[in-house]
């Protein structure tokens, strides 16, 4: 695999870990050396990626993987997590709404989380998040149904929250 | 009847029964801050430039490539280093056993000469007579077992002293070695004797 080929098949997915694993990871900068890292892997062994059918899906597939290791570090994602809680009680409502959204991904349980970005944020077909996540079609479809109510209800709730406080200040 | 028909397709959205065409129209038409939320997590993009990605792709090449050199020289020089010091103490085992064994000629001249001008019979150690006459005393036993056993007669009939290791049939030879050894060992005594006297004059302050 050439450096253009390479560009072409793989580096053109970048936005594309760097999206899903910023919605895993809950660290933009941790997102970006990761999905740099997995790049240069990528690179490296180029060789062998060009045997892969489903590049895209494998891709995703290593960043996934990688996630899961990285997110057995607790601490790290704790710290984290606390952190940008803090920014979101401090955010303008409602210019954080993306972040805010970011959050509530990040707060549902692996698969769910997976799920829900993958068809919501990536548009995948069903066929190709069974093929990244190894799941079964009835459990995507359950598992995002769960997703976007649990998003759905958390945002709604803080949005409420939000009005209540402004018609307060309005009286 | 639009308004109707947005919320039925939310609702058909939250049950995961959407197909990605409806999810896709309903997020470009619906104002639902969730929506609008995933439409802009879609479009966030990673800042790297694939230029930007060779050079460090290279850099990390380079990297990778530096270290293993470094660990390399250290673990040649250390075999080198080993195979050295195993050759030098060999070479110095070697040289220390020929010393020896060149010495020891020397030395049992030295006593042969020694020998020639003493009487032997005065010369005859104790332990050597020992020897021999527990070697007549197993004599006398083989004899009395070869009565016994007549199959084993011939072999046992010999009699000799073991002396470094070596049988000696002669008891006359037997003798003269074991002198020689009494006088080698009598000749490292006075070595070692006149070593200690040097010690007179060696002063030590603390």
């Amino acid at each position: 695999m050439d450096q253009s080929t390479f560009k072409n098949t793989v580096f053109i997915l970048k936005d594309k870990l760097y999206r899903f694993a910023k919605s895993m990871l809950k660290d933009e900068e941790d997102a970006f050396d990761l999905v740099q890292e997995m790049l240069l892997k990528f690179w490296q062994n180029r060789d062998e990626l060009s045997k892969v059918n489903n590049i895209e899906a494998y891709a995703m597939r290593c960043v996934r993987n990688e996630i899961v290791n990285k997110s057995r570090h607790a601490k790290v994602v704790q710290l984290f997590q606390n952190q940008l809680f803090e920014r979101v009680q401090d955010a303008e409502y409602p210019a954080m709404t993306k972040e805010i959204i970011l959050k509530l991904i990040n707060d549902l349980p692996e698969k769910q989380k997976a799920v829900i970005h993958l068809r919501d944020v990536e548009e995948y077909e069903i066929a190709e998040i069974k093929e990244v996540l190894g799941m079964e079609e009835n459990a995507i479809r359950s598992n995002l149904m769960r997703a976007r109510n649990k998003v759905k209800f958390e945002l709604q709730k803080i949005f409420d929250y939000e009005k209540g406080q402004i018609n307060r200040i309005g009286r | 009847m639009k308004k109707d028909k947005l919320t039925e397709s939310e609702d058909k959205y939250l049950n995961g029964a959407t197909s990605l065409e409806e999810e896709r129209l309903l997020k470009s038409q619906n104002q639902e801050p969730m929506f609008k939320g995933l439409n802009e997590i879609s479009k966030d993009k990673m800042d790297l430039d694939f230029d930007e990605f060779m050079g460090i792709a290279t850099t990390e090449k380079e990297i990778n490539t530096l270290p293993n050199k470094k660990i390399a020289k250290p673990i040649f020089w250390k075999y080198g280093a080993v195979a050295m010091a195993l050759l030098v103490g060999s070479l110095f085992l070697i040289n220390s056993f020929q010393t020896e064994n060149a010495d020891y000629p020397e030395q049992e001249k030295l006593v042969a000469q020694i020998l020639k001008a003493e009487p032997r019979a005065e010369l005859v150690p104790d332990k050597v007579i020992a020897t021999a006459e527990k070697r007549q005393i197993t004599k006398a036993k083989k004899q009395h077992v070869a009565e016994k056993e007549p199959e084993i007669l011939e072999t046992a009939q010999e009699a000799y002293v073991i002396v470094n290791g070596k049988p000696i049939y002669d008891e006359a030879e037997a003798e003269r070695i074991t002198l020689s050894s009494l006088k080698l060992l009598a000749s490292n005594m006075s070595d070692g004797k006149s070593a200690m006297d040097k010690m007179k004059y060696i002063s030590i302050e603390l």
